[in-house]
């Protein structure tokens, strides 16, 4: 897998930019602020990767998003499940702590979240970046936080030892949420996404 | 060494060879993860396999079935001195997982490729535990042999 | 009472907009969690309007909103989506939808669509008796 500084550098950008966005978007559904921001794009060894979300073995609750278009990508986010109940309480304007366990309506708060939080990255890059992507439906499944990790990248796994990754710091305020947004873009497709526009470094 | 200092993770594909007082751990979903030991000389490795077989050329060997088990009793019997007479298998994972990736039932074919080289190489498989749809959290303890065993919302069983 | 139909895949999103709108005067008709199932309750508890999301598993919503104003002309369909993107609005506004309400939304918006939905139809009406 090869990618010049050049192009990660502008990769980085967009992906501030759209997380930006996402977050704007998740801070009006919880009616709190919410701060997601990019903290690390980079080419990451899947070895080394999944082993050190191997090391997080909690019990998750996750969301995960594929893209369809030109640009193909997919995003994960994920939490313990005692902190999808408070995302739910927010989420349904519930004072936190109505919620008492995880259930059918959590699931389907952590799904729309999932759902919003996804539409509006790709709202971002098809708006400023001319990219085009639209999210599926989003999938919700609960099980070890490592072992989820593993299906996000599994299927990039299977045709290289390195994979594009960015990682996110994500903050609810108010709270001590501890949550993973996870991205990962498919490279080629998004290599020539920068040509289309020009950035040809 | 602290309980933290005997740990070593391993990751998706990756293989760890160690030996006692070690504990080798692993998450596994579609995944199979093997392990071998030698009781005698209480070595211990743990592979985590994530395919059947190798397709591409420049990829990783410890990724799939075919090309990661022989390289691992390789390993085991040329580099950490265990006794090949006295190896035993055990494996865990191949779950069928959510289906986001389009792929048919991996765990599946991976415990088949598995089971097949390790018959043919004449490893006993003296415990398992395959199959479902959720992730595996495994504890291996190369003192021992003993694989510690969680399959998500159920109980902790020793193998 | 104005019957609505809802139409979204997460259950939290029907339970939010049924709140809303039978806070604000509106009776609901019933949820659907697909644009298959859209169609299949529109056609029997034929409600006076459809709220409708667009990503969602089987058959999404712009789907939906075609077979629907396949079936019915006249049928007043509002899409409430996260997807923000002109090919989404364009496609959804030449199939016939009534409005589009970007996820999430303030009540207000959302309330007024719907209500907008009957002011115009009262309004063609008017215009057709003249």
């Amino acid at each position: 897998m090869n990618i010049t500084q050049d192009r990660l550098k502008i990769l980085e950008i967009m992906s501030s930019l759209s997380i930006d966005r996402a977050s704007r978007a998740l801070s009006k559904s919880l009616r709190t602020g919410a701060r997601i921001s990019l903290s690390k794009i980079s080419i990451a060894d899947f070895g080394e990767t999944t082993e050190k979300m191997n090391e997080d073995q909690r019990e998750m609750i996750s969301v995960m998003v594929n893209f369809k278009g030109n640009e193909g990508c997919k995003l994960l986010f994920m939490l313990p499940l005692e902190g999808s109940l408070i995302l739910t309480d927010l989420f349904l304007r519930q004072r936190i702590g109505t919620s008492k366990e995880c259930d059918v309506f959590t699931e389907s708060a952590i799904q729309e979240l999932g759902n919003i939080l996804a539409s509006h990255i790709s709202n971002a890059l098809v708006s400023d970046f001319n990219a085009q992507l639209i999210p599926q439906p989003p999938q919700v499944h609960n099980d070890y936080a490592g072992v989820i990790f593993t299906n996000l990248v599994l299927e990039q796994g299977m045709i290289d030892d390195k994979l594009l990754l960015i990682e996110t710091i994500f903050e609810i305020s108010g709270t001590e949420l501890e949550c993973y947004l996870f991205l990962v873009p498919e490279m080629n497709s998004f290599v020539k996404l920068l040509d289309s526009i020009g950035v040809k470094t | 060494m602290d309980n933290t200092e005997r740990m070593i993770t391993v990751g998706v594909g990756d293989l760890k060879i160690t030996q006692a007082p070690h504990v080798l751990k692993t998450l596994l979903g579609s995944c199979i993860g093997v392990v071998l030991h030698d009781p005698i000389n209480k070595i211990g490795g743990l592979l985590h396999v994530m395919l059947p077989r190798k397709s591409g050329n420049d990829l990783k060997i410890t990724k799939y079935a075919n090309t990661g088990l022989p390289y691992f009793i390789y390993q085991m019997v040329t580099h950490t001195g265990a006794s090949r007479g006295s190896l035993y298998a055990k494996i865990f994972g191949g779950a069928k997982m959510f289906e986001t990736n389009g792929l048919f039932n991996i765990g599946e074919s991976n415990e088949l490729e598995v089971r097949q080289i390790l018959k043919k190489e004449g490893i006993r498989i003296a415990a398992s535990r395959t199959g479902g749809v959720k992730g595996y959290n495994i504890l291996f303890d190369t003192e021992t042999g003993d694989v510690t065993c969680r399959v998500f919302g159920e109980s902790v069983i020793v193998y | 009472m104005k019957k609505i139909l809802v139409v979204d895949d997460a259950k939290v999103i029907r339970m939010i907009i049924r709140q809303i709108l039978t806070r604000n005067g509106f009776e609901i008709a019933g949820e659907a969690g697909n644009g298959r199932e859209a169609l299949e309750k529109y056609k029997e508890l034929r409600p006076d309007a459809v709220t409708m999301d667009i990503v969602m598993p089987e058959v999404d919503g712009i789907q939906g909103l075609k077979e629907i104003i396949a079936f019915d002309k006249q049928a007043k369909v509002v899409m409430i989506s996260a997807i923000d993107q002109r090919d989404s609005l364009v496609e959804s506004l030449r199939h016939g939808a009534a409005d589009y309400v970007v996820k999430p939304f303030e009540d207000d918006r959302m309330v007024a669509a719907i209500k907008n939905i009957f002011a115009k139809k009262q309004e063609d009406t008017v215009g057709s008796r003249q």
